[in-house]
């Protein structure tokens, strides 16, 4: 419990921890002495102090004091003040310095001390008890007059376990003589006022008292007269402190108060998790991320309808491809057609000017032709043929007669020739023959020597080849011998001619006369023949001339010659002939791959159609090339879009398959759901804290307009008594502000009061309270810092008569540099405790 | 006719696919994770059971979807659904509710399947189903409805006005065996929500009468013996704490000279439970965790595969609740929940009462008995006490939870008891 904050509403049961049995309290509670001192009866008072450091003081010890009215005499400066900041100090930490107020730090170190407090002996009867009594006993089974403790069974009335716990302590202060059974002391050696862990034991000894109390009804002075700060609220949670439950009402109420400003609470501490504040903080920050998913959400949704689109664009970009695809394909075609076309119509180019030149060479040809062989007379062929059968009939006329003529001439000539002959023989003859015999006999002996000479050969190889025993020569010698013997045979013969010739001479005029006639005959018919043959010559001719050839031919053979020649240029010419028809056959051919190039031009022309009629070879070549190559840009832009388009799809699609398994967004809207939840169950949480403030608040409030006049109406009286009658009234306005009645009825506000009349009026109020709420604050005594200085001698008289009357059930100390104000007071009470500083 | 004509239909209505858990205070990853997953589960049950008996159609009454737009994923699982409808030929006809109206679902929500049918918004519209779903099929029944073009159905027209038998006919011209009307409506229930008083119904001349918006099964039988319900088939899956016990949807069977028979089959995938505890004789935490866990033993999961989650509230009369603090109601809940494979308690709520004889207090006359005055005179000042926490939420900038006022008496209970708690309490 000692670690947290004031307000803290955990238990401290980290784990499920059985809610503790009556016996376990109590003794659990020895440790935390949590209402070991309230409501249980034991009352304390302040015996001594002990400055270690504090303003002017240093290891000072103070006291002792008596359970009832003490006084504390000092000058100025003798340190009235300082004693009486340095009890507030050790209950409640130290004041806090600043321009206008001082912190009673020194250079002596850091401000310390200690409050003594001792059991009161006689609790509620006037202050008898002298300085070092031990109260040991005094508390069994005292009631101290607070209600019954019986306030759900968890207060403990355990006391006496808790004095016996404690055990002695030695008090340490001057002029402690006894033990002090169940002596409670408080120190406090903080630096500089902070605030510390105060010890259970003092938490229990202030029990009900808070600093602001403290200050506005127990540390009195004349400066805190003058006003009673939030009146009624005070008086309400003085009041209400003396309530009977075990913790109280306003105590309670505070609780409440804290809870509602827990419920706003900014702390990250774990305990404030459930603040409104936090959980809208986390509220918040899921519903960013919340925004964020749902942002996505609606992307993804537009990414639906996006890839629709896509998937219709890519569709249609499929067929602008394939249109392209086709578009290209059909130009690429007509590319190829059209070199295709370019190569068949250089071909043809050149094709027509071979025929061209041939039919130049062939015209050339046939004029040279027909010039060097115009000179003759055509025929037609048929005459040709007769004319052949003509001419050869006529040579062969021609030819008998030249026979014929040859004959005879040759008949004439013989004739003449041996009639010339014959009388030349037979001039000749009788020369010749003497010389004949001897030429006859030479020819006849040449032989036969030669015969003999084969004969001698033939004989010796015979022999030759008998003695060399070969055969071959043997064979050779009889050859020869053979030869030899015909040769001779031969001679012989050829003797027995030259025998049969008779004389001739007359035989050889005879013959004279034969050849005579034969030679005249054959002149004759020679003559003849002439004349046959020039007839002949002359009909030739004149056939020639009937020809035509007259002046070309002069004769048959020329005459044939020039058929010849006709027949030959007939030939020449049907050759020529037969060249212009397979020359034209070509040029037919050829027209007709003309045509079809020209067609094929349309075409080309056609299926391009950019192509101008009058568009040359190259031409198309180059707009074709141009629109393939656009077209092959195009294509590869849609291609580029197409792959981009795939691309983006994929995208999508994994982004979808993602999306498909992704709880995110749902799991953040359950997120939101279960803070809005939480939120609720806060508010209807703090409703329930607002409705129970208002209800304790309720309660409070006519709990001490119950008890309250209770108050009001002592002060009342003390104000009487003090002002001796002057004012009798204290009241709250309509508006809840204090003003006190004149005997004469008479309301006055505060503000309007003398300021001695208003010291007492509000004294007057301290006094009642601290009477009524006679509980409250029961340990802690009551200081009065030289209040009686702005009262008249008759009103101090009055003030001093109530305060020893109210010390009858506190102890209060006054603190005073006046000597007639002890002396009064000393009057008006015999047994004070006087401490002089 | 050689048989008697015979149709079968699954009829579901408020899916709210895509619409968040409500009321739900503590999760675990794995129950967060179950309630993600859970409308979409129920959904996908629902079609498996429209595939493995061969229903003839699918009707959803309304609310298939929510204000909160579904998710991707939640999305492509309904279309898959109706994808596989498709392929098996069993069309959709859907009407639009109030969470979904037209508006929204033409904007939002691209095409669907060709199976499906939207009721048109402006107008009562109705669609001829034909056995096979073919072109060519007999015709079985005729479905007349109605959308909800916004978010509020226009108060100076009902949504029932001409989708009756003669209505269907003349806009049709087929005769049927069966008609079936599919409106999302708060019938008399609710008259701010597409009000239709039932005898308009009654008197329609339909067989069936498929209606959505109210998330409990409910079934209206037509008086007189006549063979015609008012069917709320409930949402498939209850979405909020409150929306306890098993959630599903109807398969119905018209045939002609017999009467409608209509099957109820569970579709959640979690089942809420709310489970009162009293603990009132326990002394300690412990006693207190032990009496949850018996009571959380009883519950009934019921057939079928889901989770059951249970709001406990503890109530009783005991001093115990000082100690029922978030912390300790929390160890215990984790308590509990590792212990428990089947039933998970999302949250233990303190309903208790302190242990008080007020008659006593009362005589006693002390502070306690002012307590008990100001409280009883909070009861009879409800409605201004209601203004004045709204004003002071106002102040300090915020807002009381919705449908506060209904919980007013609750509240002052609990102000109540939390004083007495403080008072009572160990002074700190």
């Amino acid at each position: 419990m000692n670690n947290l904050p004031k307000h803290a509403r955990e238990t401290q049961t980290p784990s499920l921890v059985a809610p503790p049995t009556r016996q376990e309290i109590v003794l659990r509670h020895n440790d935390l002495s949590k209402g070991a001192v309230q409501g249980a009866g034991q009352r304390y008072y302040l015996r001594a102090l002990h400055i270690d450091n504090f303003g002017v003081f240093h290891q000072k010890d103070i006291g002792p004091f008596g359970p009832g009215l003490n006084v504390v005499y000092g000058r100025n400066e003798a340190g009235k003040t300082t004693i009486r900041q340095f009890i507030g100090g050790v209950l409640f930490g130290w004041p806090q310095g600043g321009s206008r107020t001082n912190s009673y730090s020194n250079t002596s170190g850091d401000r310390a001390g200690t409050l003594n407090f001792s059991p009161r002996a006689d609790v509620g009867g006037a202050g008898a008890s002298r300085a070092g009594t031990v109260t040991g006993d005094a508390d069994t089974g005292t009631d101290t007059g607070s209600a019954g403790v019986d306030s759900a069974g968890s207060q403990p009335n355990s006391v006496n376990a808790a004095s016996a716990q404690r055990g002695a302590y030695s008090a340490g202060t001057n002029g402690a003589r006894t033990s002090y059974g169940s002596e409670i002391r408080i120190t406090r050696t903080s630096k500089r006022g902070q605030p510390e862990e105060d010890s259970a034991e003092h938490s229990s000894l202030l029990a009900d008292i808070d600093k602001t109390t403290y200050a506005n009804v127990f540390s009195l002075d004349t400066d805190e007269l003058m006003d009673l700060k939030a009146g009624d609220k005070l008086t309400s949670r003085f009041l209400s402190a003396s309530a009977d439950t075990a913790v109280s009402p306003s105590q309670a109420k505070q609780n409440i108060e804290n809870q509602i400003k827990d419920c706003f609470s900014r702390s990250q501490a774990e305990s404030y998790k459930r603040s409104i504040p936090n959980l809208k903080a986390q509220l918040s920050q899921v519903q960013s991320k919340l925004e964020e998913a749902e942002e996505q959400r609606h992307r993804l949704f537009d990414d639906r309808e996006t890839y629709k689109n896509l998937s219709r664009e890519e569709r249609t970009l499929n067929e602008r491809i394939a249109r392209l695809q086709s578009l290209e394909k059909q130009l690429s075609n007509c590319e190829t057609n059209l070199v295709h076309w370019k190569n068949e119509h250089k071909k043809l180019t050149e094709d027509v000017r071979d025929l061209d030149e041939q039919k130049d060479d062939l015209t050339r040809e046939e004029r040279t032709f027909e010039s060097s062989h115009d000179a003759y007379p055509d025929k037609k062929d048929s005459d040709i043929m007769h004319m052949r059968k003509d001419i050869q009939a006529l040579r062969k006329k021609l030819t008998r007669s030249e026979d014929a003529l040859q004959d005879a001439k040759t008949h004439r000539e013989d004739s003449y020739v041996r009639l010339q002959t014959l009388k030349n023989k037979m001039a000749k003859e009788q020369t010749d023959s003497v010389s004949t015999r001897t030429t006859r006999a030479a020819r006849r002996a040449l032989p036969s020597v030669l015969t003999l000479i084969l004969l001698a050969i033939g004989a010796l190889t015979f022999s030759f080849g008998r003695i060399q025993s070969s055969i071959s020569i043997t064979g050779l010698g009889m050859v020869i011998l053979a030869l030899a013997f015909v040769g001779m045979l031969a001679i012989v013969v050829a003797g027995r001619r030259q025998i049969k010739q008779p004389s001739h001479l007359l035989v050889l005029e005879n013959q004279l006369e034969s050849d005579q006639t034969t030679f005249d005959r054959d002149d004759a018919l020679f003559n003849i023949k002439q004349k046959d043959y020039s007839a002949c010559e002359k009909e030739i001719a004149t056939w020639i001339q009937n020809a035509g050839f007259g002046e070309y031919a002069r004769n048959l053979d020329e005459a044939e010659d020039i058929l010849d020649s006709l027949e030959e240029i007939h030939k020449t010419q049907r050759l020529f002939h037969q060249r212009w028809l397979s020359l034209n056959a070509q040029d037919v051919q050829l027209r007709k791959r003309e045509r079809n190039l020209a067609e094929e031009h349309q075409d080309i022309l056609r299926t391009f159609e950019d192509a101008d009629i009058n568009d040359s070879a190259s031409d198309l070549e180059q707009k074709l090339e141009n629109a393939l190559s656009r077209v092959a840009e195009e294509l590869k832009l849609a291609r580029d879009e197409q792959t981009q388009n795939l691309r983006h799809l994929g995208q999508l699609n994994e982004r979808f398959s993602r999306a498909a398994n992704d709880n995110e967004l749902s799991e953040l809207r359950l997120q939101v759901e279960k803070l809005h939840t939480k939120l609720d169950d806060a508010h209807k949480h703090l409703a329930v804290l607002l409705l129970a403030r208002d209800l304790i608040s309720g309660a409070l409030h006519r709990w001490e307009s119950q008890s309250s006049p209770d108050v009001y109406g002592r002060a009342g009286h003390i104000l009487e008594a003090m002002t001796s009658g002057a004012w009798d009234h204290v009241q709250l306005d309509s508006a809840g502000k204090i003003q006190a009645v004149s005997f004469s009825g008479n309301t006055m506000k505060p503000v309007k009061m003398s300021l001695g009349t208003r010291q007492q009026l509000y004294l007057s109020l301290r006094l009642a309270l601290l009477q009524t709420a006679s509980d409250v604050g029961k340990n802690v005594p009551v200081l009065c810092d030289d209040i009686l200085v702005n009262f008249d001698e008759a009103r101090r008289e009055g003030a001093a008569k109530a305060i020893a009357s109210l010390a009858a059930q506190r102890q209060i100390i006054v603190f005073t540099c006046h000597q007639d104000v002890v002396s009064l007071l000393k009057d008006v009470c015999p047994n004070i405790t006087e401490i002089s500083l | 006719m050689a048989t008697d004509a015979k149709v079968t239909f699954i009829h579901a209505a408020d899916l709210h696919i895509g619409a968040p858990f409500t009321g739900i205070r503590h999760t675990t990853p794995e129950l967060a994770h179950s309630l993600v997953a859970a409308i979409t589960q129920s959904y996908n049950r629902l079609i498996d059971t429209a595939l493995r008996r061969q229903v003839d159609f699918v009707v959803f009454a309304g609310d298939v979807f929510d204000r909160a737009r579904p998710t991707y994923a939640d999305f492509s699982s309904f279309y898959n659904g109706l994808n596989k409808l498709q392929t098996a030929h069993i069309p959709v006809y859907i009407c639009n509710g109030n969470h979904d109206p037209w508006s929204t679902w033409s904007k939002d929500y691209g095409e669907l399947p060709d199976n499906t049918h939207i009721f048109s918004a402006e107008h009562p519209e109705f669609f001829v189903y034909r056995k096979g779903n073919s072109p060519d099929g007999t015709p079985l029944a005729t479905l007349g409805g109605r959308s909800f073009l916004n978010e509020t159905f226009p108060k100076n027209d009902c949504i029932a006005n001409g989708i009756t038998k003669f209505d269907a006919q003349r806009a049709t011209r087929i005769a049927t065996p069966f008609y079936v009307g599919v409106i999302h409506t708060g019938l008399d229930f609710d008259h701010n929500q597409a009000y239709v008083p039932r005898q308009k119904l009654f008197s329609s001349g339909m067989n069936y009468w498929a209606l959505g918006h109210i998330h409990k099964r409910m079934v209206i039988n037509a008086p007189n013996g006549q063979n015609m319900q008012l069917v709320y088939s409930g949402c498939i899956q209850g979405r909020d704490v409150k929306e306890i016990g098993p959630r599903g949807c109807e398969l119905i069977t018209l045939e002609q000279g017999k009467r409608n028979k209509l099957e109820f089959i569970p579709l959640s995938s979690i089942i809420w439970e709310q489970c009162n505890v009293d603990i009132s004789e326990c002394s300690t935490l412990d006693q207190v965790t032990s009496k949850i866990r018996h009571a959380l033993q009883r519950i009934d999961a019921g057939p079928g595969e889901h989770k059951v989650v249970v709001r406990v509230a503890l109530v009783g009369r005991t001093n115990l609740n000082t100690l029922f603090s978030n912390e300790n109601l929390n160890a215990i809940r984790h308590n509990i929940n590792e212990h428990h494979a089947i039933v998970f308690c999302d949250s233990i709520i303190d309903c208790t009462r302190g242990i008080r004889d007020d008659a006593t207090i009362k005589r006693e006359g002390l502070f306690a008995s002012l307590v008990l005055e100001g409280a009883s005179w909070q009861k009879d000042h409800s409605n201004e006490l209601f203004e004045s926490l709204e004003r002071e939420f106002a102040q300090r900038g915020e807002q009381l939870p919705r449908e506060f006022s209904d919980q007013m008496q609750s509240v002052e209970q609990d102000a109540l008891e939390l004083v007495f708690r403080e008072l009572g309490g160990e002074k700190k």
